[in-house]
C-alpha cells in the first residue's frame, strides 16, 4: 500500500493512501546522528526555522497565510529514535473537498512548508538576530522547564543514568550550556551543510496525487549539490556492571521512583517479540503485574507501568509513590519482575498483553502522524516491518518466548525524586 | 432509530431514546480500525447540592464524591476489576469526571461487541462495601497529592477561585483529603441512584460498525430502570457577577512563571443551540484577539513575555462560562496589563472574521479525524442540552455583528483575573 519514490540519494518520499481521514498530512524528517553539540543546534534551528519564510518572512505574515488555508498546521521540531536525532517539519491540511470554497489547499501548503525548509528568511548570510535571539532564549527556557512536570522528568532522568556515556543521554532538546554560545552566522552554516548531506524522508498521508509534491521537490533539489548522507544507527546497553542508585531532592508532595532494566535484545532479534510481550505484560498497561500489584492490589502508586526502549534495548519503569513506601514500592516491582521470569503469568495476562498491543498497532491506521512515526522508526532500527508484520509476529508469540527473553532483564539503575530532608 | 445526514461532510448519525430513558447515538465511520464508545451521566464535580425527584429534601454529599463514585464503579460483585474483562477482549478502558460530567469508555480494534457489552454492564453495576471504599481513600489521597505538585492545575484552580465567590466550579474535582474521608457506602448509593439513572445518561458509539447490530447489543443491556419523570433539580448558591480576586500568587518548583488569565463570562443561564453559538464565537473571537496571526501576540512574543505554550480557551457551561489565557512568563503581570490595553483599543476588523472564520471551520473539520475527539465533543455539547451533529448550520449563522457584540459584552477587564504559579527561590 505504500508508494516511495527516490528523488535523490538522500531524499526520498512516500505516500501512505488514508483517504478515510478528512485531512491530509505532510511529515519531513531529517536524519542527524545523537550529538552533544548538534542536539542543540537542530534543536534551535527548528525553533528558527518555524518562524517564517524567505516569502513569509515574519511569524504574523506565515500564520495569516496558513489561516487562510483554513488553519492548516505547520510544526517543527526535534526528536530521537535511538541515537538519530530527527529534525522534523509537519504540516496538515483539511482535505479540499471539505473547504467551503472548493479551495486547492495541499499544493498550497506544500508550496509554504518548503519554502519554510529550503528558503527561510536570511539576511546577510544568517537568520534574522531578533529571531535568533528571541528563539535563543525560549530554547533554554524550555530546557530548563523540563523539571516543571515531575513524571516525565523523573522519566527522563532514568534514561540519561541508564545511557550514561552513550549519546543515548542526550537530551533531545540539546543543553543550555551548547545553546547559549551558538553563534547565528554559525548555526546558518550548520543549517546549509546539514541540509544537503543528511538522510530526509518525507511521508505524505491522506488522499492525494503524489505527482505534483515529487516535481515541486525534483525542481527544487535539482539547484542543490548533495553529499550522500546515512541513517545514523544505534548500539545497544551490554548488561554489566553495578547497579547505579541516584536520590535527588525538590519540593514536591509526591516521590517518584524510575528503575531501568536492561533486556541485551536488538530490534532485528527475533527475541525481540518475546520481550515485547513481556514487557507489556510486566507493566504495559491496565492489564499489567505493575498496574494491578502496585497500583490496585497494594496501592503503592497512583501509577505504575513500564516503557521499552527498544533502540537501546532497556525497559524503564516509572511509580508515582509516597516517599515512606519507596522501599515497598520497590521491591514489589522486583517480586513483579521475578513472577514474570519464572513463568507465573495467567492465561488472561498472557492474551490481555497481546491484545493491548495488536489494538495499538491496529488504531496507528487511523492516524496520520502515527502511520508517519512507525514507518519511520522502522526505517531507522533497519528492520521495515509493516504494521501487519507486527501483528503476526506478536500473535505468534508462546509463552515460553516471553519467559526465554525476560531471563535477559537486568536491573540497571535506580532513580529517587524525594522531597526535601 | 431516526437517520440524520450531513452534507458537509458525508456523516450519518443514528438517535434513540430508549424506554428506559437512554439516549442513544451511533456515528458508522467508515475504514477506520478503532471503534469507542463512552457511556456519559450529565452529573460532575459541581453537583453536590440535589434534590432527587420525588423527595421534598434537598441532599448534600461531600465535595469529590462523583469522582469517588467513578473510581469505586470499576470494583465487580465477584471481587474482579472491571479493566480485566476489558483486557480480556482487547479493549482499553478509561473513566473520567469533570465538573458537568462522568464518563466512561473504551476504544478497541477487535471483540467491538463484547467491550460494549462490558461497557453496558458494569456502568449499571454498582457494588459497594465499606471496605472497598475505605480502601480507596489512599489511592484517591495519592491523586489529590499529585496534583498538589502539579503547577498548570494549581494555576487553573486558583484563576477559577478568583473568578468564583461561590460557585463550586471553583473547587477541586476529587475534594480534599478531608472532604473525601466522610464518604462512605450509602452515600455512594444515594448518588448513584440520583445520577445514574439512564434518563440522566447518554452513550455515543463510534466506528466502522453495524447499526442495527449495535443498537440491538446496547439495548440487550440495558437493565431494569424507571426512567425519572421529572428533572433531578440541581442547586448551586448565587454567584454574584463580579469577581472574587484579581490575583492569586502561589510557589511551586518550576523553572519559570506559569500564568493564566481568566474573564468570567456573565452571560449565561442558558444551553441548547443558543450556548453553542456564543462558544463559536467566542472561538472565533478569542483567535481574533490572541491567535498567532495578531499584532497583540506577536508583540507579546517578540518581547520575550510569552513563548509558544501560550493559548486561549473559552468553557462554555450552562450555569458558568470564562475565558482562559494560558502561558509561561517572565512577567506574567506585564502580559495582563497588555491585555487589558489591547481590549480597551481592539476593534474587530471585517476581514480578520473572515479569515479566521476559516480557521475555525478548519478546527471542526479536523474534529472528524479522532472519533475519540469527535465522541466527546458530542456528549459535552448533548450535557448543554446542545448539538454538536448540527454545528454547520449554527456556524453558518454567527454574524460578524454577532462577534462585535460578544467582545463588548464578554472582555470587560473589570471581570478578569490572573493567577501565577512562581518559581521557589532557593
Amino acid at each position: 500500500m505504500l508508494q516511495t519514490r527516490i528523488v535523490n540519494n538522500n531524499i526520498s518520499l512516500t505516500y501512505i493512501p488514508m483517504g478515510k481521514l478528512k485531512t491530509t498530512t505532510i511529515g519531513f524528517y531529517i536524519h542527524c546522528p545523537l550529538d552533544k553539540k548538534t542536539a542543540s543546534y537542530n534543536a534551535l534551528l527548528a525553533a528558527i526555522l518555524k518562524q517564517g519564510s524567505c516569502e513569509y518572512p515574519t511569524r504574523e505574515l506565515l500564520t495569516k497565510r496558513l489561516d487562510e488555508l483554513y488553519g492548516s498546521t505547520l510544526a517543527a521540531g526535534v526528536s530521537k529514535k535511538g541515537e538519530d536525532h530527527i529534525l522534523s517539519f509537519e504540516a496538515e491540511c483539511i482535505s479540499d473537498k471539505y473547504t467551503l470554497g472548493n479551495e486547492k489547499l495541499l499544493s498550497q501548503l506544500v508550496s509554504v512548508l518548503f519554502g519554510v525548509i529550503f528558503s527561510p528568511a536570511v539576511e546577510n548570510g544568517k537568520f534574522n538576530d531578533d529571531v535568533f535571539k528571541q528563539e535563543q532564549k525560549n530554547l533554554i527556557d524550555r530546557i530548563r522547564a523540563s523539571v516543571n512536570d515531575k513524571r516525565a522528568y523523573a522519566n527522563e532522568r532514568i534514561c540519561q543514568i541508564t545511557s550514561e556515556g552513550t549519546p543515548y543521554e542526550i537530551s533531545r532538546l540539546g543543553d543550555e550550556e551548547t545553546v547559549s554560545k551558538i553563534d547565528n552566522n554559525e548555526l546558518y552554516d550548520y543549517y546549509t551543510g546539514m541540509i544537503t548531506s543528511s538522510k530526509i524522508d518525507i511521508y505524505v498521508a491522506g488522499e492525494t496525487e503524489l505527482d505534483f509534491v515529487y516535481d515541486k521537490l525534483t525542481s527544487l533539489v535539482s539547484m542543490m549539490d548533495f553529499v550522500d548522507g546515512e541513517i545514523p544507527s544505534c548500539e545497544i546497553l551490554a548488561g554489566v556492571g553495578d547497579v547505579k542508585t541516584i536520590t535527588e531532592h525538590m519540593d514536591v508532595t509526591q516521590g517518584k521512583l524510575a528503575m531501568s532494566f536492561t533486556t541485551g535484545i536488538k530490534p532485528s532479534d527475533d527475541a525481540n517479540w518475546g520481550m515485547i510481550v513481556a514487557n507489556s505484560i510486566f507493566g504495559g498497561g491496565a492489564h499489567s503485574k505493575l498496574f494491578n500489584n502496585v497500583r490496585e492490589k497494594l496501592s503503592l502508586a497512583y501509577y505504575a507501568g513500564s516503557q521499552m526502549h527498544k533502540f537501546k534495548g532497556f525497559i524503564a519503569v516509572n511509580a508515582g509513590v509516597e516517599f515512606e513506601n519507596f522501599e515497598k514500592a520497590y521491591d514489589e516491582i522486583l517480586v513483579q519482575l521475578d513472577e514474570l521470569k519464572n513463568g507465573k503469568i495467567s492465561d488472561e495476562e498472557f492474551t490481555a498483553a497481546k491484545m493491548s498491543l495488536i489494538n495499538s498497532l491496529n488504531s496507528y491506521y487511523d492516524d496520520q502522524l502515527y502511520m508517519q512515526s512507525f514507518y519511520l522508526g522502522e526505517k531507522i532500527a533497519g528492520t521495515n516491518y509493516s504494521i501487519d508484520d507486527y501483528i503476526k509476529n506478536i500473535e505468534n508469540v508462546s509463552i515460553k518466548d516471553v519467559i526465554d527473553a525476560s531471563q535477559n532483564i537486568t536491573l540497571n539503575s535506580v532513580y529517587y525524586l524525594a522531597g526535601r530532608e | 432509530m431516526k437517520k440524520r445526514f450531513d452534507e458537509f461532510t458525508g456523516e450519518s448519525l443514528f438517535c434513540k431514546k430508549h424506554e428506559s430513558g437512554l439516549s442513544i447515538y451511533i456515528m458508522p465511520r467508515k475504514g477506520y480500525n478503532s471503534s469507542y464508545a463512552i457511556f456519559g451521566t450529565r452529573y460532575g464535580s459541581v453537583d453536590s447540592c440535589f434534590k432527587v425527584p420525588g423527595e421534598d429534601d434537598l441532599t448534600t454529599v461531600p465535595d469529590g464524591i462523583a469522582h469517588y463514585l467513578e473510581h469505586k464503579m470499576f470494583d465487580q460483585p465477584d471481587g474482579s476489576n472491571v479493566f480485566d474483562k476489558f483486557s480480556k477482549f482487547g479493549g482499553n478502558a478509561n473513566a473520567f469526571t469533570s465538573f458537568n460530567m462522568t464518563a466512561y469508555l473504551f476504544s478497541c480494534t477487535d471483540c467491538f461487541y463484547d467491550n460494549l457489552k462490558t461497557l453496558m454492564d458494569y456502568v449499571q453495576s454498582p457494588y459497594f462495601t465499606k471496605e472497598s471504599v475505605q480502601k480507596e481513600q489512599g489511592i484517591i489521597g495519592q491523586e489529590i497529592k499529585m496534583y498538589d505538585d502539579n503547577a498548570p492545575w494549581r494555576v487553573f484552580f486558583n484563576l477559577l477561585g478568583c473568578l468564583y465567590h461561590n460557585h463550586p466550579v471553583k473547587l477541586d474535582i476529587a475534594g480534599t483529603v478531608d472532604s473525601i474521608s466522610h464518604i462512605d457506602a450509602d452515600l455512594l448509593y444515594k448518588c448513584y441512584n440520583t445520577f445514574y439513572n439512564l434518563s440522566n445518561m447518554a452513550i455515543f458509539v463510534t466506528g466502522d460498525l453495524d447499526v442495527e447490530e449495535t443498537l440491538s447489543v446496547i439495548e440487550g443491556s440495558i437493565k431494569n430502570n424507571k426512567p425519572f419523570t421529572e428533572e433531578i433539580e440541581r442547586v448551586y448558591p448565587d454567584e454574584p457577577d463580579t469577581i472574587a480576586s484579581s490575583y492569586c500568587e502561589q510557589k511551586i518548583p518550576v523553572a519559570q512563571p506559569i500564568f493564566m488569565i481568566g474573564f468570567k463570562d456573565t452571560d449565561v443561564g442558558y444551553g441548547g443551540e443558543r450556548l453553542l453559538k456564543k462558544s463559536i464565537e467566542m472561538d472565533i473571537l478569542s483567535e481574533m484577539m490572541f491567535g498567532k496571526s495578531t499584532k497583540l501576540y506577536n508583540n507579546l512574543y517578540s518581547q520575550g513575555l510569552i513563548n509558544n505554550s501560550f493559548s486561549v480557551e473559552f468553557n462554555p457551561q450552562i450555569a458558568y462560562g470564562f475565558t482562559a489565557i494560558e502561558g509561561e512568563s517572565p512577567d506574567p503581570q506585564k502580559v495582563f496589563e497588555e491585555i487589558k490595553a489591547e481590549i480597551s483599543s481592539f476593534i474587530p476588523q471585517k476581514e480578520e472574521f473572515e479569515r479566521i472564520k476559516k480557521v475555525v471551520w478548519g478546527d471542526y473539520i479536523r474534529s472528524f479525524n479522532d472519533i475519540e475527539g469527535y465522541a466527546h465533543s458530542f456528549i459535552t455539547e448533548l450535557f448543554t442540552d446542545g448539538d454538536y451533529f448540527d454545528y454547520p448550520r449554527v456556524f453558518e449563522t454567527v454574524s460578524f455583528e454577532d462577534i462585535k457584540n460578544r467582545f463588548k459584552q464578554h472582555f470587560d477587564t473589570k471581570n478578569a483575573a490572573l493567577s501565577v504559579v512562581k518559581p521557589i527561590e532557593n
